[in-house]
């Protein structure tokens, strides 16, 4: 009788298991050397179509990788792809893209479908970084061969805060780039990128986007600004004042925000932590704060200014004002609120270690 | 008295032994009256059992009785063929009849205790049980010296009897338990022993089909002195160098009684690694096949290229690599628990090593997956127990299917399979995965 039952069980065991193995679609996978994995997408403007859309793929061989750039010309990016995918041996799996490289031309059209499509059709890790080029795309992919040929995380090391990034450039995700195209509150930067002459890349600055479109730049001090005020600083930033240089060591951003009958008011304390680096003069202690001070509180007013003038709100101030904006009026924030926002800086510059030589007060 | 219709004692054991090699009886005059010795010469060392009872019975007795208590005989009752079957000597009246038991000088059967054969002992007592039943309770005893020891004999069989001694401590045992499973082997003691497997079911093992063992083995006396004192039922089985223990519970597998002797924090970083090695030894190989055919997107980019570069000119699948060198693997651990002593150093440097090293220059598999099984193979076995190893053996396979079919999604419903599997196996009730309540017995 036990027997039986368990008989009855086992056989429901399996076929319960046999029915997954139908559902598995194992016979769809590809295994890692029958893959083509792009490490960087360029998408630029065709010459015919609407994009050109080139992939740098390294295909592993033994003992090395061969790198090559692969372009194809279509009305969608999708569309293109799979033409790509026609003309390369192996299947092209687009989750390692470890950077999309998007034209400038494009990026001033707007990103919003394209962002959106990418996003929706699950193909590319939403992890992967985006940046902005102004030079020839065939060219930034051709120079890059010999870098990722030797080390395919070349790009992924640029925005790794553990390798190479430095706070005076911008790093966002498709993710978050995504995001702020739908936001009614916050913009992004996208680094700028062009081949070096020596180096794989040289930084070119950030493109100030607003709801997806590139309206404005940025240099790299203004970048830094930015990743200053929106608590994004990391490492070490040199700051040159008339006869000394400081480096930064910490920065902490803290925004009290109120909406009075004028509109906006926000009061952001900064609180900088810095060393003294260089010096040609003896200067006291409280002269280097008080020139420090003066020169971030003035950069951090043109760096405002600058922003209101685009409309782009990179440092997402209008989520400070979530729960103070009715949210059928917060759609509005980049147009009503934050060009008359009331922005006002009280930076504390504390400047910790002088070095030994430094003994007067 | 056991004496059927006209038969005497003495027929109705020749009947049944009298045709045996070691068949042996023979006259003897002790205190000036007859008697017949007998007893089977294989068991019994009979020239020493006769030269004792003649220094002995120097008395002169007058009955049958009074020389029972000269030479130190009790009357024999139940079955005189299963007392001669354990060793034991009879004597009769020349008539064949007023059976009695007298002890007998045995022949050494059994090996002397010895540090155990297949456990390592690293830091505690390094006895080991030998095959005899007294000599084992014997060892406990010597750990435990406490009147609490309860001990209950059953002696299973029809055609053969298996003598099987229950230990439990009165204090800490559950009593329930302990008569559950007392009742639950009163009641088979009809049946013929036959395996562990079997026992299990008598005690009620669910389900059955479940591959995980429902009890522990020990070979060293001091582990059994820690499980008895730890609430366990202790089972004895003639002719079993080791302790059974029910119920075993999940720490048993990953907590040795040993660990007790070492700081706490050292026994918890032991406790952690054996936990790890479990986790590897099942995951491993599955992780392998999820990460290179299905999911290759969840490893960092420097991984994937390298490991695409050591699969290049593999000509089949990730699931047929893996199952090619785990089952070379498998067999390399079979035969070399089949191989005498001598050769098994060499067999493992040719299955290791040359294999190994000759599978990855000839493009069969990549080396990374040497790595990764060599891994799982040695943390297969920091579980504690080899009836447990043997399950995580089988575990593999099991998640090794379910990673080719669903990735690493797979992996995560293979233990969460595997979980379910521990948390309804029993054995008299007792569950495998025992979330005890927060107060302890000692």
């Amino acid at each position: 009788m036990r027997s039986w039952r368990s008989v009855r069980m086992v056989s429901l065991l399996m076929l319960w298991i046999g029915c997954g193995g139908l559902i598995g679609g194992c016979w769809d996978y590809h295994d890692i050397n029958h893959r083509a994995m792009p490490v960087i997408m360029g998408i630029g403007q065709g010459e015919n179509k609407a994009y050109q859309v080139y992939l740098q793929i390294p295909i592993p061989a033994e003992q090395k990788l061969v790198i090559k750039v692969v372009s194809s010309e279509a009305d969608t990016v999708s569309e293109a792809v799979d033409q790509i995918r026609m003309s390369i041996e192996n299947y092209i799996d687009l989750l390692s893209v470890e950077m999309v490289v998007i034209h400038q031309s494009i990026a001033e059209q707007g990103l919003r479908e394209a962002l959106s499509n990418a996003i929706r059709s699950r193909n590319m890790s939403p992890k992967a970084l985006i940046a902005i080029t102004d030079s020839d795309m065939k060219r930034l992919l051709s120079n890059s061969k010999q870098a990722v040929n030797n080390d395919v995380t070349t790009f992924y090391k640029f925005a790794n805060k553990r390798a190479g990034w430095t706070p005076k450039t911008a790093k966002t995700t498709m993710m978050e780039a995504f995001a702020s195209t739908r936001s009614y509150t916050e913009d992004v930067l996208i680094p700028i990128i062009r081949p070096g002459d020596d180096t794989v890349l040289s930084f070119a600055g950030s493109a100030v986007m607003r709801q997806g479109k590139m309206v404005d730049r940025m240099n790299a001090e203004e970048t830094l600004l930015v990743n200053v005020v929106t608590n994004r600083y990391y490492g070490a930033a040199v700051e040159v004042l008339s006869d000394t240089s400081v480096t930064i060591k910490s920065a902490h951003m803290k925004w009290r925000s109120r909406l009075n009958g004028q509109g906006a008011e926000m009061n952001g304390r900064l609180s900088i932590q810095a060393t003294l680096t260089e010096t040609k003069s003896d200067n006291p202690k409280s002269e280097i704060v008080k020139e420090l001070t003066a020169l971030l509180e003035r950069e951090l007013g043109q760096l405002m200014k600058k922003l209101k003038n685009s409309g782009s709100d990179p440092l997402g101030l209008g989520n400070y004002y979530r729960d103070k904006i009715p949210f059928e009026k917060l759609q509005r924030w980049r147009s009503d609120y934050y060009p008359s926002a009331n922005i006002t800086y009280s930076v504390k510059v504390k400047i910790n270690n002088y070095g030994s030589l430094m003994q007067r007060e | 008295m056991v004496s059927k219709g006209t038969k005497t004692q003495r027929d109705l054991i020749v009947e049944k032994l009298g045709t045996s090699v070691d068949w042996y009886a023979q006259k003897l005059q002790i205190g000036g009256m007859t008697l017949e010795l007998i007893a089977l010469s294989s068991l019994v060392d009979i020239p020493a059992t006769n030269l004792r009872l003649l220094k002995s019975g120097g008395e002169e007795a007058h009955t049958w009785e009074q020389l029972w208590a000269v030479i130190g005989a009790v009357e024999a009752r139940g079955d005189l063929i299963t007392g001669l079957l354990e060793g034991r000597t009879l004597l009769l009246m020349p008539d064949g009849t007023g059976g009695a038991w007298v002890q007998s000088e045995k022949r050494p059967l059994n090996r002397s205790i010895n540090p155990p054969v297949n456990q390592n002992i690293m830091v505690s007592s390094k006895t080991a049980f030998i095959e005899d039943l007294i000599t084992n309770l014997g060892l406990v005893r010597n750990e435990l010296r406490s009147p609490a020891l309860k001990q209950s004999i059953i002696s299973v069989g029809s055609v053969y009897k298996k003598r099987i001694l229950m230990l439990s401590m009165m204090n800490a045992a559950e009593s329930a338990f302990v008569y559950d499973c007392e009742k639950a082997l009163r009641a088979r003691e009809g049946d013929d022993f036959d395996s562990l497997a079997q026992l299990m079911r008598w005690l009620g093992r669910k389900p059955v089909w479940n591959p995980i063992p429902s009890y522990a083995r020990t070979e060293s006396p001091h582990e059994t002195a820690n499980f008895l004192k730890k609430g366990r039922v202790v089972l004895l089985i003639e002719g079993y160098p080791d302790a059974i223990v029910i119920p075993v519970e999940l720490s048993d597998l990953l907590i040795s009684s040993e660990d007790r002797d070492y700081p706490a924090i050292a026994a918890a970083m032991l406790a952690a690694f054996r936990i790890l090695g479990v986790l590897v030894a099942i995951a491993a190989p599955a992780a392998y096949v999820a990460l290179v055919s299905i999911n290759p997107d969840v490893m960092k980019v420097e991984l994937i290229y390298s490991i695409a570069q050591s699969r290049v000119g593999v000509p089949y699948p990730s699931i047929t690599e893996a199952l090619i060198l785990l089952f070379i693997m498998e067999m390399l651990l079979e035969a070399i628990i089949r191989l005498p002593k001598s050769i098994g150093p060499a067999m493992t440097m040719v299955g290791g090593i040359i294999l190994g090293q000759a599978v990855v220059d000839a493009n069969l598999v990549s080396n990374l997956l040497i790595i990764v099984l060599a891994a799982s193979t040695i943390a297969n076995f920091t579980v504690i127990g080899y009836n447990f190893a043997l399950v995580i053996r089988m575990s593999k396979y099991f998640m090794l299917g379910f990673a080719a079919l669903f990735g690493p999604l797979g992996i995560v419903c293979g233990f969460y399979l595997l979980l379910s599997l521990l948390c309804t196996a029993t054995v008299m009730r007792k569950p495998f995965f025992p979330v005890k309540p927060l107060e302890q017995k000692e």
